[in-house]
């Protein structure tokens, strides 16, 4: 059994040619049942690793690298991404505090289910770009390929 | 008296208490390599600001403070107040301060950012290449105290204290040049050749 921090990326950021550890991971999701032409809400569990914050969808800072969550297009089109309140949290190595995410939290977004979609099982997929620190340096950030099954029904 | 002395001690222990409540220091990491585990920094050619090419080799006789840093660092934000302060009080004395920094976006970024701060050390770009030969840098800041001879005397991952910095830097700048006295065998090999 392989801790899921070691999970090894396929997609990499800074250092393309290397593979990249996670701190980020998708929690367990089902699968969603969604109707044919019908707008569906689908909750996207992350869980980052204990130790590590990362920067909110809305740093106080410009030169800070948001949380960001991109879906790809296909039969479900994403209308609305809801990001969870972020905390402001104060860290040593800042005088600022910094609007961060970490642990187990959840981005809701709002799909529009096309209404010629063939029926039965598909999948939504989607890049989560985040940026993460500990309490002492900063990793390099991270895409994570996150994935939702969704069964489509009339 | 008994009860005197005993006046005198507790108040003693107040004022010990008194201390330690007062604002601690950040603690001294300083951890040099002695000189013969120390190994060659690894070459690189990259560009500064300006655009002029900048190697190791040309600090060789200074020590050098290199840092890889990202402007989405915010460690790495924090110290750069710190090496702007060393570049000036030590550079008298040979000591030279480089930024590499490993934004994807290069000098678009860096650049502004450098002239908001008013960065005077010199920076660089880091590429992928350079990362690897340091050893495969994958956190920030990254910190290599490089000695006059031009090797590493100490690598710190991730914020260290101001103190620690300037201790070694000190310790470095103090320490005798080992290889600045020729072999003998070599002097007089080169004697015999002019």
């Amino acid at each position: 059994m392989v801790p899921w921090f070691l999970l090894l990326g396929c997609s990499l950021s800074y250092g393309q040619t290397r593979a990249v550890t996670h701190q980020l991971a998708q929690g367990r999701t089902e699968t969603v049942k969604a109707k044919l032409g019908s707008t569906v809400e689908v909750r996207l569990p992350l869980e980052l690793r204990q130790g590590f914050h990362m920067n909110s969808n809305t740093p106080a800072d410009k030169t800070l690298i948001p949380l960001r969550v991109t879906w790809k297009d296909g039969l479900l089109g994403a209308t609305e991404i809801v990001f969870p309140k972020p905390v402001m949290e104060k860290y040593k190595f800042s005088k600022d505090l910094l609007s961060v995410f970490s642990g187990n939290f959840e981005v809701v977004t709002k799909f529009k289910v096309a209404p010629t979609a063939p029926l039965g099982p598909a999948a939504i997929n989607g890049v989560v770009r985040y940026q993460a620190c500990n309490d002492n340096g900063c990793q390099f950030p991270k895409d994570l390929n996150v994935a939702i099954q969704v069964m489509l029904t009339r | 008296m008994l009860r005197l002395h005993t006046f005198a001690l507790a108040g003693s222990l107040l004022a010990l208490a008194g201390c330690s409540s007062a604002p601690k220091e950040e603690p001294l990491e300083v951890n040099i390599k002695p000189l013969a585990a120390r190994q060659a920094a690894p070459n690189f050619s990259l560009k500064d600001a300006n655009g002029a090419t900048v190697t190791p080799a040309e600090y060789k006789g200074k020590v050098v403070l290199l840092n890889f840093w990202a402007t989405w660092c915010v460690p790495c934000k924090a110290e750069i107040p710190w090496f702007q302060e060393f570049d000036a009080k030590f550079k008298d004395r040979g000591f030279a301060v480089l930024g590499v920094s490993l934004d994807e976006e290069g000098w678009g970024v860096v650049k502004p950012y450098i002239a908001e701060r008013k960065i005077t050390y010199r920076m660089l770009i880091g590429s992928e290449e350079v990362s690897t030969i340091y050893g495969g840098i994958d956190s920030l800041p990254t910190t290599f105290m490089i000695d006059k001879e031009g090797k590493i005397a100490a690598i710190h991952t991730g914020l260290v204290s101001k103190a620690t910095y300037q201790k070694e830097i000190e310790d470095l700048l103090d320490a005798k040049t080992v290889g600045s006295v020729v072999p003998a065998a070599r002097l007089f090999a080169e004697l015999r050749t002019n």
